[in-house]
């Protein structure tokens, strides 16, 4: 019974959302800065469109070029799992990084943590389009010294994996770094740290066992943030790289309202089983249930 | 909120952001006129010609010199105060209206509470970027027209492209806020929702508005680098015609004051070329955002001390009180052990 209640939640949850976003876009086709009573009529047919597009979505086609069509799903898919490799190899690169680094730099004595954590907040405030800026400079400025290409920066990677995946984890990886570290701050002043330290345990595994776990949850909790940040540096890592991936799609694609609502419902999938995934996680390492799904 | 003032990062956030605004205002109205133009070529003793722009940075040109001849440095100080001014009206709309909505949420709607995280999971998932590039998708670049009714439009976007979320935010935030006890004493009482409003929604969320103010400008100016990556620029463009007569026409974009975004945007071909002219704009925005980042800690910091003193005080005062021989019963109270 009560399996049945939690897909039903679920359910609900994926076509309430599925359909804001075709709201959002059939708004976006409407709006104009003064609101008329034209501007109803047209999200109302918007809507509709978008809507009955979802069943009849083996028959779209999309246009590649000025004289060729093919069909949607098949276009779609090889963008879309490329993407999606690229995405949660980056979320297990940045999850590794960040937490390695934060067990690394809380073992770290203390006036080399606060350097550590002025470095960390400054870099956070580099945006990332500037970031894959400078990459795309340094790459350039490498070849013109040694000759060495380690990338083509303009023409893109075609699948290529490697290095994506590096450099769409960096940032996200150090903001989640700061969230742990400070999980792990908090979490060291509990008395139950102090009573097991007291009672002779060493301070790697009191770390490891116990304050690890518990910092988990503040990780966990924040995984949607960060999936979101990451889907954001992706966005312009394809643009900017001319990679062949999803989003690179969707932004050929823009022009058709249909082929944008089907692309974020499916780019949405993966995001809400994070989501579910994460509060699974928290719940058994918790024990505590906090809400449905 | 003079307090704030008092903390290092808020102060040294604040100078460096009133330094950009100030420095902008003076440029545009004063140093324009005295600061002189850089040479249009550049003769080295002999009398011959070395050089043309675009220049590279040097002491005297900073960021260098770009392709029309002007120096980089003192545009990006002209652009300045466009783009400060524009993230700073964009996280104002987004909080007047997610405050509004916000209240309205936390008072009237929690029973939709499971609708509303839906729907709000949408605008949450979707980078800010590609929701605003759907809405300006389906006009081109030439269409789009320039001027101030284009600027109020994008401005009204870049706010409601977020303003859901923040809505939730606030109104969980509030939510949560009024299951304290004497917030349910005081609606026992007869207070109506207005009055609970007033006298403790508001003074208990006025810091956390002033550090969500903060975080949305950070947050805008991020959207605004995006914006300039693809090619959306503040305010609309204007093209002009920058071939020499000889050659076929060469039509060129540009943006209509020095704004930050659009300079990144438009010269983002020059990257290959000469670097310089994009670097500058991306110097200026890392320093703005760093400042804004550096006022929100500032302020995140002062909103915990407040709430540490206010415990501080009440130990204090628990702790003037002396005990008397034999203890009595308001000699102790009872501690919830968290």
């Amino acid at each position: 019974m009560k399996k049945w209640k939690l897909a039903l939640t679920v359910l609900a949850d994926l076509l309430l959302t599925i359909l804001t976003i075709m709201a959002i876009i059939a708004f976006a086709q409407s709006y104009s800065l003064f609101p008329s009573p034209q501007m109803v009529t047209v999200f109302w047919q918007q809507f509709q469109q978008l809507f009955w597009s979802f069943f009849y979505i083996r028959d779209i086609t999309v246009s590649l070029s000025q004289w060729h069509n093919a069909p949607l799903l098949s276009t779609m898919m090889e963008p879309y799992a490329y993407s999606l490799i690229i995405l949660w190899g980056a979320l297990a690169v940045s999850f590794l990084i960040a937490v390695t680094g934060a067990y690394i730099c809380f073992l770290l004595p203390r006036p080399l943590q606060k350097i550590v954590k002025g470095i960390a907040f400054f870099l956070e405030s580099i945006p990332d389009v500037i970031f894959i800026f400078s990459t795309q400079l340094f790459v350039i400025w490498v070849f013109k010294k040694t000759d060495l290409l380690i990338v083509d920066p303009v023409a893109g990677f075609d699948n290529v994996y490697v290095l994506p995946i590096v450099m769409i984890s960096i940032l996200p990886s150090i903001m989640l770094f700061q969230m742990t570290f400070l999980a792990f701050t908090e979490e060291k002043d509990k008395p139950y740290v102090e009573y097991a330290l007291a009672k002779g345990l060493s301070k790697t595994a009191v770390l490891w066992r116990h304050m690890f776990r518990n910092a988990l949850i503040t990780v966990f909790s924040n995984m949607q943030y960060l999936f979101w940040f990451m889907l954001s540096n992706l966005l312009v890592t394809e643009y900017l790289f001319n990679m062949h991936g999803f989003f690179r799609f969707l932004y050929e694609q823009r022009h058709t309202p249909e082929v944008v609502a089907i692309g974020l419902a499916m780019l949405f999938l993966p995001f809400y089983i994070i989501d579910v995934a994460g509060k699974r996680v928290i719940a058994y390492l918790t024990g505590i249930e906090r809400g449905v799904a | 909120m003079m307090r704030a003032f008092r903390n290092v990062y808020f102060t040294a956030g604040f100078i460096i952001a009133a330094g950009l605004l100030l420095a902008s205002f003076l440029y545009s109205y004063w140093l324009k006129d005295i600061i002189p133009q850089p040479p249009e070529r550049i003769y080295n003793e002999a009398g011959r010609l070395v050089d043309v722009p675009p220049y590279p940075p040097s002491w005297a040109h900073l960021f260098g010199v770009d392709r029309q001849g002007e120096d980089v440095f003192w545009k990006v100080i002209d652009g300045a105060k466009y783009t400060i001014f524009t993230a700073l009206a964009v996280s104002l709309l987004r909080l007047a209206f997610g405050t509004v909505g916000g209240i309205i949420y936390a008072f009237y709607l929690q029973k939709f509470r499971f609708i509303a995280e839906s729907i709000v999971r949408a605008f949450r998932f979707v980078p800010a970027i590609f929701l605003t590039m759907l809405f300006f998708a389906f006009i081109p670049l030439e269409e789009q027209g320039a001027g101030m009714e284009v600027l109020i439009k994008q401005i009204l976007v870049f706010a409601a492209v977020a303003l859901p979320p923040l809505m939730l935010v606030i109104g969980n935030d509030i939510a949560v806020f009024l299951q304290n006890e004497f917030v349910v004493s005081s609606r026992l009482m007869g207070a109506n929702n207005f009055w609970l409003i007033r006298k403790h929604v508001l003074p208990y969320m006025r810091p956390r508005l002033f550090l969500l103010f903060i975080q949305q400008t950070v947050q805008s100016l991020l959207l605004l680098v995006h914006l300039g990556a693809f090619q959306i620029l503040l305010g609309g463009v204007k093209i002009i015609d920058n071939s020499d007569g000889l050659g076929p026409p060469e039509k060129v974009a540009i943006s209509l004051s020095n704004e930050w975004s659009g300079l990144i945007g438009l010269s983002y071909r020059e990257m290959m070329l000469d670097q310089w002219i994009v670097v500058g704009p991306c110097v200026a925005f890392i320093v703005a955002i760093f400042a804004f980042k550096l006022m929100g800690k500032g302020l995140e910091q002062v909103i915990d001390e407040k709430g540490k003193r206010k415990q501080r005080k009440k130990q204090r005062s628990s702790a003037g009180k002396t005990a008397s021989f034999p203890p009595q019963q308001s000699d102790f109270e009872f501690v919830l052990y968290k």
